[in-house]
């Protein structure tokens, strides 16, 4: 009987900690938007750049990305809209993405995350290094594939 | 968890007290019999030393034989519980149902318990969340993330269904008067959860945890025994 006690006193003290309040940086946060590149004349093949500049709307620091066939861009959390700058070799173009941000739950420790529904993604015309923008799917949930091609 | 510098106290005293017990009789005797009615001293203590936190439990149990109780506890709980990334309000009541088995030899003229029992449990919440914090490992926007909720999104018609395993003394300190400990193991069956949110808190059931079903709960009454008959043991 003593011994039983005692296995219960234990089990009740070690089941008395918290692992569950540390967020695990493996856990999936608020998605950013994920864009590929493609050939313009292959639509088929994808296209690294070079070196591609994102500048947010009224923000001064940029996003540099060198080499890639991908960019992820973050889409601002409190507005509906985020605009973009982005720049190759000097010339520029502007990314315009509408959207409907909604929270969803994700644990104790985490709190929660932003996914977001895109309304209407446009390159502002005049176009100029960038030909044209496909949407492959409109739902930001998850940044493990991508949402949008570029061809260019 | 605040509980838990109170639970070790309690279960120092716990074993304290299984120590002090500990011898046998066999001479007939004659044993009381009766309902037991009290109330948890542990939720007023705890709502004094712990922010957020109201509760009242009335306990109660019935001799039906020389060993076996029926017994149980009926309470309400409100707990609000404020993270870096939750603000989120329970409160609800909650009902207890099952049986405790005194494992104890008392001498002549004592009759005092050394418990092992088990509970069903089940809880009517309602849980209002009031704020969060939006998680984004790139903050290149330096958006303000911490969100309070100009309504706050309430969900009420919510559930708990848990088992509770538990071992408790209870010694008369005067006539009729007796006090209690046990502390609980909480082991959860099903629960109704708010959409987009969970249920972290149910009253009676005490904190829920992420990563399993197992929770822990303690509780310490001071009864009274209405005697109702008496019965020489054979």
């Amino acid at each position: 009987m003593d011994k039983k006690i005692f296995f219960l006193l234990v089990l009740a003290s070690v089941l008395s900690c918290e692992p569950d309040d540390i967020c695990e940086s493996s856990i999936p946060d608020t998605p950013a938007l994920v864009i590929r590149l493609y050939d313009a004349a292959q639509p088929d093949q994808l296209k690294p750049i070079g070196s591609l500049t994102a500048t947010g709307q009224g923000l001064e620091t940029s996003l540099v990305f060198q080499q890639t066939d991908s960019i992820t861009l973050p889409l601002r959390v409190t507005q509906n809209q985020t605009d973009f700058t982005l720049a190759t070799e000097d010339i520029e173009d502007m990314l315009k993405i509408q959207y409907i941000p909604s929270d969803k739950y994700i644990s104790r420790a985490c709190g929660f995350k932003t996914v977001f529904s895109i309304n209407n993604i446009q390159i502002e015309e005049p176009k100029n290094w960038i030909q044209s923008i496909e949407l492959i799917t409109s739902e930001v949930v998850h940044d493990s594939l991508a949402h949008v091609k570029i061809f260019h | 968890m605040t509980v838990s510098p109170m639970l070790r106290y309690f279960i120092s005293l716990l074993i304290l007290s299984a120590q002090l017990v500990g011898a046998q009789d066999s001479i007939p005797k004659i044993e009381r019999y009766g309902l037991r009615v009290g109330v948890d001293m542990s939720k007023p203590i705890r709502a004094m030393v712990e922010d957020g936190y109201k509760g009242l439990e009335l306990t109660a149990d019935y001799r039906i034989s020389r060993n076996l109780y029926v017994a149980g506890e009926i309470g309400t709980e409100e707990k609000r519980v404020t993270s870096e990334v939750l603000d989120f309000k329970t409160s609800g009541s909650y009902l207890k149902v099952g049986v405790d088995i005194n494992t104890y030899k008392n001498w002549i003229g004592m009759e005092n318990q050394i418990l092992v029992g088990f509970r069903l449990g089940l809880s009517a919440h309602q849980q209002e969340l009031l704020g969060y914090t939006i998680s984004q490992k790139n903050q290149y926007w330096e958006e303000p993330l911490d969100v309070m909720l100009a309504s706050t999104q309430k969900s009420d018609g919510l559930s708990g269904q848990w088992i509770e395993f538990l071992i408790g003394v209870k010694a008369e300190l005067m006539r009729n008067f007796y006090m209690g400990l046990s502390v609980r193991m909480h082991h959860l069956l099903n629960d109704t959860r708010p959409s987009n949110f969970d249920n972290l808190y149910i009253p009676g059931f005490n904190r829920v945890s992420d990563f399993g079903p197992w929770g822990v709960g303690l509780n310490y009454t001071v009864m009274y025994q209405l005697p109702l008959y008496k019965k020489q043991v054979k």
